[in-house]
Order: structure tokens, then sequence, then C-alpha cells
């Protein structure tokens, strides 16, 4: 649990802006990958970091938002 | 006991800023380590489709769940361990969730079974959130 705390306190205002509306995967403090797509961040994941366990999320976009699925 | 969680920031587009409540934590049989939106104005957990399909999720009924425009979307009902906490407060419990058949969602947390695990403060002032664990004698298994 440390770990994944660690990664998510890493996170920066500069890097929620530049990568907002984006999956990213965060491993040892840094951004190892960032993508509009979860399936491309999961894969490289899978291929470039197959014994990580990468903390993962998929930031907001840099828009005032009202939660709305439709 | 609690803990609590800066909120994240992000630059708008107008050159605002906006503060936004942001949690980490270990979904599912395969512990992801994952971060999602906590919101108390959403009556249940949102799994994003794309991320429910790595998943081995024990699924329900399909339901529909509406958004705040009012307009419905498909979805089904399924419910998903989580770790949640910070330093010695670790807290593992279950959560009904949907997963609706829309991609591109956020992971959203919402209040049905992880509200009553805690009492939750937004402190907007502060620019934090936090957690005191409460006893919660009832597990929801189900959306309702």
């Amino acid at each position: 649990m440390q770990d994944i705390i660690s990664n998510f306190e890493s996170l920066s205002e500069e890097e929620s802006s530049k990568y907002a509306g984006e999956w990213i995967a965060i491993i040892s403090n840094k951004i190892v990958v960032h993508s509009k797509s979860f399936k491309e961040v999961y894969e490289f994941i899978r291929k470039n970091y197959p014994n990580e366990k990468p903390l993962i999320g998929k930031l907001p976009e840099s828009n005032p938002i009202v939660l709305s699925i439709s | 006991m609690s803990f609590s969680f800066k909120y994240k920031s992000v630059q708008l587009k107008s050159g605002g800023y906006i503060f936004r409540p942001l949690i980490p934590l270990i979904i599912g049989k395969e512990r992801i380590n994952i971060f999602g939106m906590l919101d108390s104005g959403s009556d249940i957990t949102i799994i994003p489709k794309e991320l429910a399909e790595v998943m081995k999720i024990e699924y329900g009924d399909e339901n529909e769940v509406s958004g705040i425009s009012g307009a419905t979307v498909k979805a089904r009902e399924g419910k998903i361990s989580i770790q949640f906490g910070k330093g010695r407060e670790i807290y593992n419990f279950e959560i009904p969730i949907l997963v609706p058949e829309k991609e591109g969602l956020n992971l959203i947390i919402g209040r049905l079974g992880f509200f009553t695990q805690f009492k939750i403060t937004f402190l907007e002032a502060e620019k934090r959130i936090e957690f005191k664990k409460v006893h919660s004698p009832m597990q929801h298994s189900r959306f309702y």
C-alpha cells in the first residue's frame, strides 16, 4: 500500500494538467506511459514492466466538470 | 484515528486552477493500483468498461444508470473488493459497482458501500479529504 500512496502523492499539478483526460501509469514516482486509451496503457505496462505494480488512473479533463455519463 | 489525502490540482484551459478529490486504492482480485474521483453525488461506484474488461468481476443483473443530464445508459451490476487507507490504517471491504456500456468514463467512487465505511469530510478550504473509519454493520452486496 505504501507504493501506491507514494506514486499517488508524486503526481504533480503540472502532470495532472499536461495529461488531463488521459490514462496514466506511475512507477517509482514517474509517469511511464500516458494515452487516451486504457488498453494502450495496460498493454504497455504488461509488455515493458511485467513485474511492476504501477498506479493507473484516468486524469479528469481540464475543464470544470459536473459528473455525467451521457 | 483518521487519515487524509490532498486534493489534486489541475490548470484549466481557461488559465485558472481547480482542485479535485482524487484518491488511490487497490481494487479487485487482480489487486490493481488505481486512483479515482471521490463523488458524494454518485449513488454508486462506476467502473469504466475498459478497466472492467481486464478484471474478474462477479456480475449480477443488468441495470441502468443516469447521468446528471438525465440520459440513461445500460450498465451491469457487480461487486469488487477494495483495499483503501494510509499509513497504519488499511481497510479491506467489498463494494457494489456498476459497469456502464459506454467507454471513456472516469473511475468514480460513489456512496454505496464506500461512504458507509468512513466519516468523510471534504475540507475545501484546506484542499484535502479526511477519512475516519466508522463501524459499518451493513454490507451492501447489491445496488438496492
